[in-house]
């Protein structure tokens, strides 16, 4: 039985009237095996979370612990198989790995995305002079996709994410790739686009980049573990929505802190 | 924004990936003529007496042969490739707004051009090195054009319940081989057998335009009821893979 969804494609259909621009409740997802002597994977189990307008919000959690299938399933890329997950508003979406045509151009790229996001010729210009100017590729424009940089081909495809201006932005390690210009210029860009109202969820490992998250979940044995991020840093291990206490990410983010600096390189994190 | 206007977007950047491959394009252009000249220098070494059940020349229809594999197998092949290369973004483009009929529009038309491309170079392969003119050149166009068609149906259906390179490409390969063994005549196969080979009446097509240079009307009709049949299914899976995120 898949779990009820609203809103399954970047445009939107659900009702954006309230503050809450995507919320999960109690997702369960499970991948089952139909060959023998494979196992089925329990990844979900009643994981929640609510990201507001103007929010930017950290998903954490250890390699394969299931950011990036809770990421697809906020984003309607993948089905749950219980709870419920509703959207409000057009989403963006940027894959972990970049989901482009390898033989297109970058300027070939903007405009098929942008003709599936319904936009006019004009706006399409418009969003990639914004975008290739604030993430310097505009050189690159008449270049395939594949012959692209890693890092290059990473702001195309948060571009592509970005390009409609939706209301919420899903980003799976987004900066995975870039230089630390790049990365700076990213953080400002989140910053702009959170003054504008728009709702960021950001799967990362750079911990202590933790003061530019309003919240920060983490992802641990199938639950969220969700932490606001107050001035005096003092994050709770009390027990959350799941009621599943959290020493955990407090332990883990004490740690980050206290060794910040050592991970400060945006282009070199481990992938999941 | 119009389906008319998502769908030539569609079938654009699909057209474009597809001819901006260098690679393919030479093995387009010479794998035809060198399929058909083997089959046709391979078969012309038997006698013409009694060895295989043939109307025309061994080496004739052996070089029609050629022409029917190379068609089938290239087609199949591309069907297969474009699949594969497409799956993830084809999601993402979904995701982005495109409806599953404009991405099937899309997809499906690029293979058919790819089709058509890789018939015309068979024909005119076909046409170059056959030892008499051929009579009905259209017809035999028609019949590769067809199993062109068929088996880059089913490399859409490989593609995407079998979304592997060198997995899906040989099972696409050692299909269309031992299919057109069955679709030749060459061996006297029952035809209550041989009629449900793919490439059996497209072959059936080929062979006539090329030997008695008329169109098989008798053949048409159950040509394209195999092409409709893979029509279906192919449409079906694909839409199964665009629906499981592409990760079928």
């Amino acid at each position: 039985m898949n779990g009820a969804s609203k809103g399954d494609d970047a445009r939107g259909t659900a009702d954006s009237s309230g503050d809450t621009v995507v919320s999960a409740n109690s997702v369960e997802k499970t991948y089952d095996s139909i060959l023998p002597f494979t196992r089925s994977v329990e990844v979900l189990d009643g994981a929640t979370l609510h990201v507001e307008r103007g929010q930017v919000v950290g998903i954490m959690g250890e390699n394969g612990s299931g950011k990036s299938t809770l990421m697809g399933i906020l984003a309607g890329v993948l089905d749950h198989d219980a709870g419920e997950v509703e959207r409000a508003g057009p989403i963006g979406w940027c894959p972990q790995e970049p989901r482009l045509y390898d033989r297109l151009t970058v300027d070939e790229t903007f405009q098929l995305f942008g003709t599936a996001y319904g936009m006019s010729d004009d706006e399409i210009v418009d969003a990639r002079a914004w975008l290739t100017d604030v993430l310097d590729f505009e050189r690159f424009r008449d270049r395939q996709i594949r012959h692209l940089s890693g890092g290059n081909r990473q702001k195309v495809n948060l571009s592509v994410a970005l390009m409609h201006e939706p209301d919420l932005l899903l980003l799976d390690e987004p900066y995975t790739g870039f230089d630390w210009e790049t990365f700076l210029a990213f953080w400002d860009l989140t910053e702009e686009l959170r003054t504008r109202g728009v709702g960021v969820a950001i799967i990362s490992h750079i911990i202590n980049e933790r003061d530019r998250f309003d919240v920060v979940y983490e992802l641990h044995e199938g639950h969220l573990h969700r932490q606001e991020i107050g001035d005096d840093d003092g994050l709770s291990s009390e027990p959350t929505d799941d009621d599943v206490a959290c020493e955990r990410t407090a332990s883990f983010i004490d740690e980050a802190g206290a060794g910040s600096g050592q991970r400060a390189t945006a282009g070199q994190e481990e992938s999941e | 924004m119009s389906t008319v206007h998502r769908t030539l977007a569609g079938i654009q950047a699909s057209t474009r990936s597809f001819v901006r491959e260098p690679f393919t394009v030479v093995l387009l252009v010479v794998l035809p003529a060198l399929s058909i000249q083997i089959y046709g220098i391979g078969m012309g070494q038997f006698p013409d007496v009694g060895v295989f059940a043939v109307s025309g020349s061994v080496a004739t229809v052996g070089r029609i042969t050629g022409a029917v594999f190379a068609t089938g197998a290239l087609a199949g092949v591309l069907g297969l490739f474009q699949m594969i290369s497409a799956r993830h973004a084809d999601r993402r483009l979904a995701i982005c707004g495109f409806r599953g009929v404009e991405l099937v529009t899309a997809r499906f038309a690029t293979v058919a051009v790819a089709s058509a491309v890789v018939s015309v170079v068979a024909t005119l392969s076909l046409i170059v090195l056959v030892d008499d003119p051929i009579r009905a050149p259209l017809a035999a166009f028609g019949g590769l054009a067809i199993a062109g068609a068929i088996y880059g149906l089913l490399g859409i259906v490989v593609g995407s319940v079998l979304p592997r390179e060198l997995e899906g490409s040989l099972l696409l390969v050692i299909l269309t081989d031992v299919d057109n063994v069955f679709a030749s005549g060459l061996f006297g196969i029952e035809d209550s057998i041989t009629q449900f080979a793919p490439l059996a009446h497209p072959h059936a097509i080929v062979t006539e335009a090329v030997v008695e240079g008329a169109l098989a009307t008798g053949h048409l009709v159950p040509a394209l009821g195999h092409l409709s049949l893979f029509a279906l299914l192919s449409v079906a899976a694909y839409t199964y893979q665009l629906e499981s995120g592409g990760d079928a």
